[in-house]
């Protein structure tokens, strides 16, 4: 039989029935349209988080703690410890570190909560992160105006992106929305609390030199100074956690490329310390992510799997209709692969219809939910999240688009083959009979 | 199997024998419930290529079981049957389907045309199973609706044509894959007797002009008429054959 001619009986039986072909095909629609919208929605979740990480281009990152403090953050899941004994993160664990094949460079965090920056009559109580040459060496130490620091000069910072709205004026406590900070100069006021309680206050000038671009919610709202200057700060009594001067409570290792990183974190482990990089989160992102959205496609499946029993419900009833039909298909000729072929192409059409109107359904379904979602979360966040300015949770690559369609075929198919071999079975005699 | 020859119609042999149908002890019975119905009893027959053959009897009498058996609708429960130097005794199904496209051609009582399709889908229905183009099914259609006197007809649905017209329709679609047996159950039986004698004289132009083997199986005795060779059938059993036109 020639598949052009196998097409127009399959159309004309499914017109034949009109109504029920779509009642049938709607089932598959909302299926289909499920199965897309759920797992599109997903894959826009995962591309956007993603996307947010990456931007930051800290993948080349990686945050070492002394191992106990690891636990505390209970932080890494998938680490498989070797460790030697328990190493202390001090200059000579930088020094052994930066031995290590790959590494660029090393940054002591200093992490300094206690103090704040002052220009003229406005103050911000934002932290400060201390940076050195091997930080503002990174990719993703980049300015959005003015110039980099120097971890030689103590007197020239630079601040976030969203700094500039963390003030507020010294005497009303009144806060300012913006401020102008390149090029302003001002003074760091650092808090030391002695051991007899004693409460006594350190000055240091500087100079606004630069503005990073925007990293992210943590980034932008830090002030980064050189690292000689914190250390000062630190000693001056403004750290938070530091048990002894010496000791860091973290470091960034910063790798030469993207595939030596879980070397690096390896060896670091090994060493007796806990290593973490932003690859490995992404790592275990990802798999949250496809298993998210494995679930997700399993649910729009089930109630494909309730439109595929429509299926087969439909062509049986069609089945008991044309008995005498296929009887007369039988005694002109026609092989019982003929007729189970028909059966199963008019259960596949239907799933080709419902499969490509209801992926078109899904889209467009998904791109109004992401269309709202985005309204509502521009409107109740107008400060401190604008990385989420361009809001996309609602993604549909090719392969779920063309993934969804065969699948909506495939489980049309599967539904016919039943009602397919009960039809090319009918004793032709019998089947004449009938009506 | 010889299947495949079935096929090709230039491949048919045709040597000297000169019987399509031979049934050697052909018996069928029928289980209903717990009671056997024995339709064919021990049945031996030998037909002519060419011949008009009626076959008679009253209803239950088996003939209708006969003619399903010649042409492959349905299955001997004993005995051999042999058409065209074929033994299609143990045909599978499929080989059955490919014996029924080629080599027979069915008229039934009640006409049997699928209702959604006009005359002229009708009669070209049997060679989409084929696999022939659209195109020259079309041409094979309308000359052999011309043939039986339907070249008006051929865009209606049987639901507009007449009795006679309907059935002219399945002759048509009987022999447009030229097979070489046709075979008519009660082809008059829904028809007026003036509108009988039309489609017997067809059936007959049919048999004389295209020599193609003609079977019709009939209670109504004056139908026999036109056939050269009568066997009268009861309760299964040949009981008698007539030779000669009346």
């Amino acid at each position: 039989m020639k598949f052009s001619d196998l097409i127009k009986i399959v159309i004309k039986n499914l017109k034949r029935m009109k109504i029920r072909t779509a009642l049938t095909v709607i089932g598959v629609i909302v299926g289909t349209a499920a199965i897309v919208t759920l797992v599109g929605i997903g894959t826009g979740f995962q591309k956007s988080i993603t996307s947010q990480f990456e931007e930051m281009g800290m993948v080349k990152t990686i945050t070492v703690f002394q191992e106990g403090m690891a636990r505390a953050f209970a932080m890494s899941p998938h680490i498989e410890i070797k460790k030697e004994k328990e190493m202390v993160l001090d200059d000579k664990a930088i020094e052994k570190i930066k031995k290590i094949e790959g590494v660029e460079g090393v940054s002591p965090v200093l992490l300094l909560t206690n103090a704040q920056l002052q220009i003229g009559n406005y103050i911000s109580q934002v932290s400060f992160m201390s940076a050195n040459d091997d930080m503002i060496k990174q990719d993703w130490y980049d300015m959005e105006s003015g110039e980099k620091l120097k971890e030689k000069d103590l007197r020239a910072i630079n601040v976030g992106n969203q700094v500039n709205k963390t003030f507020f004026n010294v005497n009303t406590r009144e806060s300012i929305s913006e401020i102008e900070l390149l090029g302003e100069k001002g003074k760091i006021i650092a808090e030391i609390i002695s051991k007899e309680g004693v409460t006594s206050v350190t000055k240091f000038p500087v100079k606004i030199v630069g503005i990073l671009k925007e990293l992210g919610p943590d980034d932008d709202l830090r002030i980064y100074i050189p690292f000689e200057l914190a250390k000062r700060m630190t000693k001056a009594g403004g750290a938070l956690f530091a048990a002894k001067a010496e000791e860091y409570m973290s470091l960034l290792v910063f790798a030469e490329s993207v595939e030596k990183v879980d070397k690096i974190t390896e060896k670091i482990n090994e060493m007796g310390l806990s290593a973490m990089s932003m690859k490995q989160i992404l790592g275990v992102l990802s798999t949250i992510f496809t298993i998210l959205k494995g679930v997700l496609g399993a649910l729009g499946a089930i109630a494909l799997f309730v439109a595929a029993i429509g299926i087969v419900n439909t062509l049986v009833m069609s089945i008991y209709e044309r008995f005498r039909e296929i009887g007369i298909m039988k005694a002109v000729g026609a092989s019982n692969s003929d007729i189970n072929k028909i059966f199963l192409y008019e259960a596949g059409v239907i799933g080709f219809i419902g499969g490509v109107l209801g992926v078109i359904t899904g889209y467009i379904f998904g791109k109004v939910l992401n269309a709202v979602a985005s309204y509502f979360i521009q409107t109740s966040t107008s400060d401190g999240l604008t990385s989420f300015s361009n809001l996309n949770l609602f993604e549909v690559p090719l392969w779920l688009f063309f993934g969804a369609i065969v699948f909506a075929i495939l489980i049309g198919i599967i539904a016919g083959v039943y009602p397919a071999r009960r039809a090319a079975k009918l004793d032709p005699i019998d089947a004449l009979r009938h009506e | 199997m010889n299947v495949e020859k079935l096929n090709n119609k230039n491949s048919f042999k045709r040597d000297s024998n000169e019987y399509i149908v031979k049934l050697e002890n052909i018996g069928k019975h029928f289980k209903m419930g717990h009671t056997i119905i024995k339709a064919l009893d021990n049945i031996n027959l030998q037909i002519k290529k060419g011949e008009f053959l009626s076959v008679i009897g009253t209803s239950g009498s088996g003939k209708s079981t006969l003619l399903n058996l010649i042409g492959g609708l349905l299955k001997q429960t004993s005995g051999k049957i042999i058409v065209d130097n074929y033994d299609i005794s143990d045909y599978s199904d499929n080989e059955m389907a490919k014996y029924r496209k080629n080599m027979v051609g069915f008229v039934f009582q009640s006409f049997n045309l699928i209702p959604t399709l006009t005359a002229i889908e009708n009669v070209e229905f049997p060679m989409i199973f084929s696999g022939i183009p659209k195109a020259e099914r079309l041409k094979k259609s309308e000359d052999v609706l011309n043939k039986v006197g339907l070249g008006d007809r051929l865009k209606h649905n049987p639901t507009e044509l007449s009795g006679g017209e309907q059935q002219r329709v399945s002759i048509a679609r009987a022999i447009i894959n030229e097979p070489e047996i046709i075979l008519a159950d009660e082809p008059t039986g829904n028809l007026d007797s003036k509108t009988g004698k039309g489609i017997m004289e067809v059936l007959r132009k049919i048999n004389e002009e295209m020599k193609r083997t003609l079977i019709v199986v009939t209670h109504d005795i004056y139908i026999s008429y036109y056939s050269d060779r009568r066997v009268y059938l009861s309760d299964g059993k040949i009981v008698k054959i007539e030779e000669g036109k009346v």
